[in-house]
């Protein structure tokens, strides 16, 4: 039920490689591709013209197959990637980051870790903004599945579009 | 009754001057009121065109989202454009969102010619394609 209030249709006759989202992994795939799209990186957040956007999952992997609704699917005009981390170590040339909630334990220690880079960390954890994550997925919530924390975007260089700040932010 | 052949060459000569001038006056403003009408037309298409782009701008993100009501929200700004009697927001190729809200869905056409326009009588409709920042279209406005 609370994952159904998460509801974000698929960009249907859009990203033709994007179907209809219907699992809850799907719909929060499928939402962070078009939250992605309406944040922008700096240009040093790319190795180059040509460099992939990366969608990072760091920690045990809760969208299984439900990634690949996005796999392949262009954004920003670059090819996105998926790649799947264990150590906030190797985290690197990543543009969102999943932290999994099998993470939480070391929450601050891969935050502080990421501090100075250019990387939209998303959780799905309680007080995830308040120790200083981007975005946490509440898909509990009705209107705004999520909340954000502005002044973290704002020190990673995000600029994220103000309808979706519009939302409870810190 | 005077015949014309009956009228001195003066007469005959103010006649022919005065009826020239007639005839040329209302060519003018024929003219005039055919040019005005075009024009008014292509401006009025062209105001139309440039409000559907800044409200399907800020309808990016709702449209996007699935919002309806915020997305009806932004269409409630129309209400300061007086000349603007509906409006509507095409999604997955039906009306999802419109202005004025209790307006019945019927009232809009079932698919709109995007990118055109149409002289309906005295009124003006005008469809335009919602597109993401990929420039993926992710809707329709109808005005």
């Amino acid at each position: 039920m609370a994952l159904a209030l998460l509801t974000v249709p698929g960009p249907c006759s859009a990203a033709q490689t994007i179907r209809k989202p219907e699992t809850p992994y799907e719909v929060r795939a499928v939402f962070l591709y078009k939250f992605a799209q309406f944040t922008e990186w700096p240009k040093e957040a790319f190795a180059d013209e040509n460099a992939p956007f990366v969608f990072g999952i760091l920690g045990k992997d809760p969208f299984g197959k439900d990634i690949d609704i996005i796999k392949g699917a262009t954004l920003k005009g670059r090819k996105l990637e998926v790649r799947y981390f264990l150590k906030v170590k190797e985290v690197k040339d990543c543009h969102i980051l999943f932290i999994s909630d099998s993470e939480e334990h070391w929450l601050p220690e891969i935050l502080k870790a990421l501090e100075n880079t250019s990387i939209l960390t998303v959780g799905e954890m309680d007080r995830f903004v308040e120790r200083n994550g981007v975005l946490n997925i509440l898909p509990g919530r009705d209107k705004r599945p999520y909340e954000i924390n502005q002044a973290a975007a704002e020190k990673a260089r995000l600029r994220i579009h103000l309808s979706l700040l519009a939302s409870k932010n810190r | 009754m005077i015949s014309f052949r009956n009228l001195s060459i003066k007469k005959k000569i103010t006649s022919v001057v005065m009826l020239t001038s007639c005839i040329a006056l209302l060519l003018a403003c024929a003219a005039f009121v055919g040019y005005e009408l075009l024009t008014f037309r292509a401006t009025i298409i062209s105001e139309m065109s440039t409000l559907a782009k800044i409200t399907s701008k800020n309808c990016e993100v709702p449209v996007s989202f699935d919002r309806p009501e915020e997305t009806e929200n932004i269409l409630t700004n129309l209400s300061t454009e007086y000349q603007i009697l509906a409006a509507c927001i095409y999604r997955d190729g039906k009306v999802w969102a419109k202005y004025p809200k209790g307006l019945s869905d019927a009232a809009f056409p079932q698919k709109p010619d995007v990118g055109g326009h149409q002289f309906q009588k005295s009124t003006l409709a005008l469809s335009r394609q919602i597109l993401d920042p990929d420039k993926n279209p992710i809707g329709a406005i109808y005005i």
